[in-house]
């Protein structure tokens, strides 16, 4: 089948006109689709497991699922919280099948060798920051994480969608399939836990 | 900056650090925050929370994690057949049944009028064209019909001299005829157009 963006600069376009030529059969626009939320998705995922690999897997499942289902669509509701709800749910289902762990953030915990160790930590991007900042950044960094990691999956959903990936309440409510105070409460109380358990640090 | 014996609610502080108050509000809130010192570390408190959330970085999954997506995406090469199957045919064998038994309700009063002609004398082969032969002179027969009633009436006259009175004469209300023929389909291709486009459709940024 013809690309239908081969002419057109994929970049410019919104993501309803991405999915409807994406839905004609453009891999193009899928692609663009990818590059647009394969970074948002894959930190909420792994920030709520944990784990890059299972992190990687669900990331997968969710871009398949709203993929091959993408005739489905209902242009009603904002792409990104459709892809958002997905990621979501798959991760949140996974999270009750599995007792999950608090683990660090510097490699999988299913790494058996320096190598997968070495190949599953997070790369973090810096600043012009110098070793010393960089190194209390980082340290600072990881704590937060870490902090995160604690709270439950909820919060830690909330939170994270809404600072982090910067949605607003609305839109958290909508990808949640919560009532908007639900979602506020939620926040409010990750971020009470959140202040409790980083209030020896600098933050 | 004083120390207050009330202190405003820690929702309205948060809301604060967010930006999340009206103007009104933003201005009554600050003017509280600036007398207490309490009020005051507890807004800070918040913003330098919400600014060292904001400023985790976003993690990259490994590189070749977009062809590991695309080699499991089916794209839709026969979009509108699949869409056309998955949408109206049964997905349950009890659907399968009722499906075939529904299509083949119909079929019962028809042999039962085929039964009923044989038995009249009618074969099977000349059915379909006595049945065309009906159906003709019945439409023939009810447009004449028609046709009369409505010159009966007077309607036809009465448009006739609205026509020439409105428009100067046949050549007149023959290009009213004409245009009011193309604004018709116009106005429906219009309409359905209107109706087809999704009601709240937003755009994704």
């Amino acid at each position: 089948m013809p690309d239908g963006t081969s002419e057109l600069n994929a970049t410019t376009l919104t993501d309803h006109d991405l999915v409807v030529r994406a839905q004609k059969g453009s891999e193009k626009a899928y692609r663009e689709l990818l590059g647009r939320y394969q970074r948002p998705v894959f930190s909420l995922i792994y920030r709520m497991v944990r784990d890059r690999e299972q992190a990687e897997d669900l990331a997968q499942e969710t871009f398949v699922r709203v993929f091959n289902n993408i005739d489905r669509y209902d242009p009603a509701y904002k792409f990104s919280s459709w892809i958002f709800k997905i990621a979501t749910n798959l991760t949140i289902d996974w999270i009750r099948r599995k007792e999950l762990p608090t683990v660090s953030i510097d490699g999988s915990r299913y790494a058996t060798s320096s190598d997968e160790i070495e190949a599953s930590t997070i790369t973090v991007e810096s600043g012009d920051e110098n070793p010393e900042q960089l190194l209390v950044s980082r340290e600072l960094g990881d704590q937060i994480e870490d902090a995160i990691g604690k709270l439950r999956p909820e919060y830690r959903q909330a939170i994270v969608l809404r600072h982090i990936d910067d949605r607003p309440y609305e839109e958290i409510a909508q990808i949640m399939a919560l009532p908007l105070g639900t979602v506020k409460t939620y926040i409010h109380r990750g971020r009470k836990e959140l202040q409790e358990m980083l209030a020896h640090t600098r933050v | 900056m004083t120390n207050e014996t009330t202190h405003l609610p820690t929702w309205t502080l948060e809301e604060l650090a967010e930006d999340a108050l009206s103007h009104a509000e933003t201005a009554l809130a600050l003017e509280h925050v600036r007398r207490c010192t309490r009020c005051a570390a507890e807004v800070e408190a918040h913003r330098a929370l919400f600014s060292a959330l904001a400023s985790l970085p976003a993690f990259d999954p490994s590189p070749g994690f977009a062809d590991a997506v695309m080699q499991r995406v089916t794209l839709p090469v026969a979009a509108p057949a699949a869409v056309l199957q998955r949408r109206w045919l049964p997905r349950t064998r009890r659907g399968w049944m009722t499906a075939g038994v529904g299509a083949l309700a119909p079929l019962l009063p028809l042999m039962a009028l085929l039964s009923w002609l044989s038995g009249s004398g009618v074969s099977a082969g000349t059915v379909p064209g006595r049945a065309w032969n009906w159906f003709a002179g019945a439409a023939w027969s009810l447009i004449v019909r028609a046709a009369a009633a409505f010159v009966g009436s007077g309607i036809w006259q009465w448009l006739v001299t609205t026509g020439n009175d409105l428009v100067g004469g046949t050549r007149g209300l023959s290009v009213a005829a004409v245009l009011f023929m193309i604004a018709v389909p116009v106005s429906a291709w219009a309409m359905v157009r209107l109706l087809r486009t999704p009601v709240g459709m937003t755009h994704a940024h």
